[in-house]
C-alpha cells in the first residue's frame, strides 16, 4: 500500500485515516467500499456532499457512491453538484462562485490513481465555506489509501462479472445450440437475452433479404404480444437503424433519442445489436427496460453481442437443417411421384386394354396420402360426336370412406398395379362408387362455352379453378361440389385426346404449382399411353375385319372358282352333247324302220336331253344374270314352249290343251326366263304322266286381292293391276303332302336322277319378276302349278 | 331358197347344223371361224347367220360387230354354249340368243321366224 501523500498533520486526521484503512481492509465488497469512502470523506471534512467517481477502461466516468446531501429537500441541487464533481477529474479546490451560475460554499476534488493510471476522483462540497489546504491534503491521503483497495476490488468484481458473463453466455449458447428448429432457437435466444441483461423484455427480428425488411422472430416479456402483432414492421426506430448500419446501439435515454417511437412511451433504455453470420445480416437482437433509473452498461452491450454471435450460428444451423429437411421431403415427394409416372409407363407396356390403363392412371394420381389427390376422373374426346365423354372416376364417396380407404392402403405399401387390379375387381363386381358412376355419365360438348373442361381440351392447357374464379361456376358447383379443382389435358400427337380432373374434396389441401407440374408430366405420359391403347384397339379391330374379309374373300374365290369351273365345264360339255344328241336324233329319224336301232337312237337323244336340262339348271343357279324384261305376248311364249315339248308329249301319249282366257295377254317378262320356267313345269308335268294323260296350259287375268294371291312361293307386293296367271295342269298321280313341303327346296328330288333344281329355279325366276309360283293338288288327281306374273299395267311402247 | 351360214369352231356342230337345216329346206354353208365367215359372207351373202361365241382367233363377238357394220339388216342368231352372256347381247347385238342344244327345234323356229319377217 504505497502512498505518495504525506501523512496528515492533525491527530484526528491520522486517527480517521487508520480507521478508514482498517475499514477498507475489513471490507471487501465493492459496493460497501463505494459507500464507505464518501462517508468517510464527509466525516473527515465535515462536508455536505461527497461523491466517488470511477472511470472504466472504456473512458466512461460514473458515480459509484455518494454520501450526504447538498441541500435537504433539493435533490436536484445535489444532482447538479454531483455532475460537476464528476466532470472534474483532477485535483481542484475551488470556491463555489467560480462555477457559472454561482453557488455558495466550496468544492474539493482529488484524483484517484493507481500507479500512473487515473481511474477516478473523489469530490466534496461544503455549503458552509471553501476548503483549505490541510483539508485537501487529508482528502488526498484518504484517496491514496482507498485507491489501491478500490482498484483491486473493482478488478475482482470485473473478473467475477466477466466469468459470470461468459458462463451465462455459454449456458445460453448451449441451450440455443441444442435446438435445431428455428422457432425454438429464437425463443431460446430471447429468453437468454432477458436473463443475461436482467430485463423483462427481449426480442429478435429476422432480416428478409428479398424484401429488404425486418420480420418478427421471437419476443419475451409483457409486451411480447404487441411486438408479435406489430403492424408497422420493425424498420423504423432503433431496430431498423441497427439493421441498416449493422452497428450496435445503446440508448440510455431512449425517449430523448432520435429513434424513440411513440408506441413505446414507457421505454427508458434500450440495447440493440445486429446478428451477423460471416458478414451476412441475419437479424437484430434487442432488449429494453421500462425500469426508471435503470441504465445499460457497456458490459451489457458486450454480453448481448456475445449472445448475438451464438444466436447467429444457431440460427444459421437451424436454417440449414430446415432447408435440408425441406429438400429431403421434396425429394421424397418427387421420387414418389416419379415412381407413379414410372409405374404408369410400365403399365403401358403391360396393359393395352383401355379400361385397365385408365384405372391405373387414376389410381396412380389418387393413391398415397398427402401426395395423391382425393379424387380423379378421366374424360376422353369423341371427335365424331364433338363430345368429351366421361370414362372413369376414382375416389371415395364420403369423408369416412376416404379415411377408411387411405388408412388401409398406407398400412402396407402395395405396388400400383396391385391396387389398380384390386379396384378393377371391385368395379367389375358391381361395387363401382357413385363418383365413378357420375363420371361415366358425363357428356360435355366440345364448345368453349361448355365450361372449363371443354376449354382444357380445346386449348390443350391446364386449368386450376377455385371458388370465386369465373370458370368455377359450372363444374365446381354443379357436379364436382368442391372448392378447388384442376384439369389437365392428355395430349398425344399435338392434340388433346382427353382430360384429367382432380380435386381434394375431403382433405381440402390446396393444389400447388408443384402439384400442377406433376399432373402435367403425368398427363403427357397418360396421353401417350391412352393413344397407344386406342390405336392398339383400332388395329385389333381392323385386323379382325381384315381376317374376316380374307376368309370371305377366300370363300368367295372358292365359290367364284367353282362357279367358273361350273360355267367352263358346262360350256365344255354342251358342245359334245349337241353333237351326240343331235346326231342321235338324226339317226332316230333314219332308223324309223328298225325298231331296236331306232329305240337306241331315241334313248341316246333322250338322255342327252336330260343332260342338257341338268346343265341348264346348274348354269342358272351358278351364275345369275339379271332379268331383261320386255313386253311380250304371252300366247306366243306358251306356244313356243308347247312346240318344244310337243314331240315328247306325243310320244308319251299326253294330249296337249291350251286355254287362254283373254287373247292377247300382254306380259312384261324376260322371255328366256319365262320359257325356262314354263319348260320346267311342262317337263315335270310330262314326267308325272309316263303312261299318258292330259297336259293343259291355261292363262287368265286375275284382279288384285283375289283369293290365293298370298299363297305360294315368291314375294313382293301385290301389283295394283292384278296378275296374269299361267297354269300348267297335269293328270298324273299328284304330289304327297310330305313331298309338297319340300318341293321348292334346292336339290330336293324324288326322281332317281336329276338335280332337283327345277322348281327352285322356277321360284327364283318368279321372284325376279315380282311374281310367285303356286302348287295345288287337284281333287280329281294330278297337280296344278301356277305362275303368277304381275300385270304390267297400261301398255307402254318398248323396243323388243 | 334361203341361205344360212353356220359359224362354229366345232366340226361336229357344224355338220349337225348343216344336216338339220338342209333337211329343213335351206341352203347351208359353214365357217370354222370369224375370218372364214367374213370371207364366205363376201363371196355369197347369206340370208341368216348363226354364230358361236367362243371361237379361237376372231371370236363371235368381234365377228358379230364386223357383220353388223357390213350388213345392218342381216339376221344373226347367237348360238352358244354360254348362258351368262345373255344379258349383254340378247337385246342389242343379235336378233336371237340361243343356248346350244341337241334339240334344234328352237333354232329352227327362230330361223323360220327371222326369215319369215
Amino acid at each position: 500500500m504505497a502512498s505518495d501523500a504525506p501523512p496528515p498533520s492533525s491527530p484526528d486526521g491520522f486517527d480517521l485515516l487508520c480507521r478508514v484503512a482498517r475499514g477498507c481492509v475489513a471490507v471487501r465488497e465493492y459496493s460497501e467500499l463505494t459507500q464507505l469512502i464518501p462517508r468517510a470523506a464527509v466525516e473527515v471534512l465535515a462536508a455536505d456532499l461527497a461523491v466517488l467517481c470511477l472511470t472504466d477502461p472504456g473512458g466512461v466516468t460514473e458515480v459509484v457512491g455518494s454520501a450526504g446531501e447538498a441541500s435537504p429537500g433539493a435533490p436536484e441541487v445535489g444532482a447538479w453538484l454531483t455532475e460537476r464533481i464528476r466532470e472534474i477529474r483532477r485535483a481542484v479546490r475551488l470556491p463555489g462562485a467560480a462555477f457559472p451560475g454561482g453557488v455558495a460554499g466550496g468544492f474539493l476534488v482529488v484524483p484517484l490513481s493507481h500507479g500512473r493510471e487515473l481511474f477516478g476522483s473523489l469530490g466534496c462540497y461544503r455549503l458552509g465555506g471553501p476548503f483549505d489546504e490541510a483539508e485537501q491534503a487529508a482528502l488526498a491521503a484518504l484517496a491514496a489509501q482507498a485507491a489501491p483497495i478500490l482498484d483491486r476490488a473493482r478488478r475482482l468484481v470485473t473478473a467475477e462479472q466477466q466469468a459470470t458473463e461468459v458462463a451465462a453466455v455459454q449456458e445460453i449458447g448451449r441451450a440455443i445450440s441444442s435446438r435445431l428448429e428455428l422457432g425454438a432457437v429464437l425463443e431460446a435466444v430471447v429468453a437468454g437475452a432477458a436473463t443475461l441483461l436482467g430485463c423483462q423484455h427481449a426480442q429478435i427480428t429476422l432480416w428478409d433479404e428479398s424484401r429488404q425488411t425486418l420480420i418478427y422472430g421471437a419476443a419475451i416479456g409483457p409486451e411480447a404480444a404487441r411486438v408479435r402483432s406489430q403492424q408497422f414492421g420493425f424498420d423504423r426506430g432503433v431496430n431498423g437503424a441497427t439493421a441498416r448500419s449493422r452497428a450496435p446501439h445503446l440508448l440510455n435515454h431512449y425517449q430523448a433519442s432520435p429513434y424513440a417511437l411513440p408506441e413505446y412511451p414507457d421505454v427508458v433504455a434500450t440495447v440493440t445489436v445486429p446478428v451477423l453470420f460471416e458478414e451476412r445480416l441475419l437479424g437484430v437482437l434487442h432488449s429494453h427496460t421500462t425500469e426508471r433509473g435503470r441504465r445499460f452498461t457497456p458490459i451489457d452491450l458486450r454480453r448481448l453481442e456475445l449472445l448475438a454471435t451464438q444466436a447467429a450460428i444457431a440460427i444459421e444451423h437451424a436454417r440449414l437443417v430446415a432447408e435440408r429437411e425441406r429438400l429431403a421431403a421434396a425429394e421424397l415427394v418427387r421420387l414418389r411421384r416419379l415412381s407413379v409416372v414410372g409405374a404408369i409407363g410400365a403399365a403401358m407396356q403391360g396393359s393395352m386394354r383401355l379400361e385397365g390403363l385408365l384405372r391405373i392412371i387414376l389410381t396412380g394420381v389418387t393413391v398415397g396420402q398427402g401426395m395423391g389427390f382425393n379424387r380423379a376422373l378421366l374424360l376422353l374426346v369423341d371427335e365424331a360426336q364433338g363430345l368429351l365423354v366421361g370414362r372413369m372416376g376414382v375416389g371415395p364417396d364420403s369423408g369416412e370412406e376416404a379415411a377408411r380407404i387411405w388408412g388401409r392402403l398406407d398400412a402396407a405399401a402395395h405396388p400400383l398395379t396391385d391396387i389398380a387390379a384390386a379396384r378393377q375387381a371391385e368395379a367389375e363386381g358391381g361395387e363401382a362408387s357413385s363418383f365413378d358412376r357420375m363420371a361415366r355419365s358425363l357428356r360435355i360438348s366440345l364448345q368453349p362455352e361448355a365450361g372449363v373442361l371443354a376449354r382444357t381440351a380445346l386449348e390443350a392447357r391446364p386449368f386450376r379453378v377455385r371458388r370465386g374464379d369465373p370458370e368455377w361456376a359450372e363444374e365446381g358447383k354443379a357436379w364436382l361440389e368442391v372448392e378447388e379443382f384442376a384439369s389437365v389435358p392428355l395430349v398425344a400427337k399435338g392434340r388433346a385426346i382427353g382430360v384429367l380432373v382432380v380435386d381434394n374434396k375431403f382433405t381440402g389441401k390446396p393444389i400447388s404449382d408443384v402439384d400442377l407440374e406433376f399432373l402435367g408430366i403425368l398427363a403427357q405420359q397418360a396421353g401417350a399411353a391412352v393413344e397407344s391403347a386406342q390405336v392398339h384397339a383400332r388395329l385389333e379391330a381392323a385386323l379382325r375385319e381384315v381376317r374376316q374379309s380374307h376368309h370371305q374373300l377366300l370363300a368367295q374365290e372358292r365359290l367364284a372358282t367353282l362357279g367358273e369351273m361350273v360355267a367352263h365345264t358346262v360350256h365344255e360339255v354342251r358342245n359334245p352333247l349337241v353333237a351326240i344328241g343331235g346326231f342321235a336324233r338324226r339317226l332316230e329319224a333314219r332308223l324309223a324302220g328298225s325298231k331296236r336301232e331306232g329305240d337306241y337312237a331315241r334313248l341316246i337323244a333322250r338322255e342327252v336331253s336330260r343332260l342338257e336340262k341338268i346343265l341348264g339348271d346348274v348354269q342358272l343357279f351358278s351364275r345369275e344374270a339379271p332379268l331383261r324384261p320386255v313386253e311380250l305376248d304371252l300366247a306366243g311364249g306358251i306356244r313356243d314352249c308347247l312346240d318344244l315339248v310337243g314331240e315328247l308329249a306325243a310320244r308319251q301319249g299326253v294330249g296337249l290343251e291350251l286355254a287362254m282366257e283373254t287373247d292377247p295377254l300382254r306380259l312384261r317378262a324376260d322371255p328366256v326366263r319365262l320359257k325356262q320356267a314354263l319348260l320346267n313345269l311342262l317337263a315335270n308335268a310330262l314326267e308325272a304322266m309316263p303312261g299318258g294323260g292330259v297336259l293343259r296350259v291355261a292363262s287368265r287375268r286375275v284382279p288384285a286381292g283375289a283369293a290365293g294371291e298370298a299363297e305360294g312361293e315368291g314375294s313382293g307386293p301385290a301389283p295394283a293391276e292384278g296378275w296374269i296367271v299361267v297354269e300348267v295342269i297335269d293328270s298324273g298321280a299328284g304330289i304327297d303332302e310330305a313331298v309338297r313341303a319340300k318341293l321348292f327346296e334346292p336339290f330336293f328330288t324324288t326322281k332317281e336322277s336329276g338335280t332337283g333344281l327345277g322348281l327352285p329355279v322356277v321360284r327364283r325366276i318368279m321372284q325376279a319378276h315380282g311374281g310367285r309360283v303356286q302348287m295345288t293338288s287337284r281333287p280329281e288327281g294330278g297337280a296344278l302349278f301356277a305362275l303368277w306374273f304381275p300385270h304390267p299395267g297400261p301398255r307402254e311402247e318398248t323396243s323388243p | 331358197m334361203r341361205r344360212i351360214l353356220v359359224v362354229d369352231d366345232e366340226e361336229a356342230v357344224r355338220l349337225l347344223y348343216q344336216e338339220e337345216l338342209t333337211d329343213a329346206g335351206y341352203e347351208v354353208s359353214t365357217a370354222a371361224g370369224g375370218a372364214e365367215a367374213l370371207a364366205r359372207i363376201r363371196e355369197k351373202p347369206p340370208d341368216l347367220i348363226t354364230i358361236d361365241l367362243r371361237m379361237p382367233g376372231m371370236d363371235g363377238i368381234e365377228l358379230l360387230g364386223r357383220v353388223r357394220q357390213l350388213y345392218r339388216e342381216l339376221p344373226v342368231i347367237i348360238c352358244t354354249a354360254y348362258g351368262e352372256l345373255r344379258r349383254d347381247f340378247a337385246t342389242w347385238a343379235s336378233d336371237a340368243y340361243l343356248t346350244k342344244s341337241a334339240d334344234l327345234t328352237e333354232l329352227k323356229i327362230k330361223v323360220a321366224e327371222l326369215l319369215g319377217r
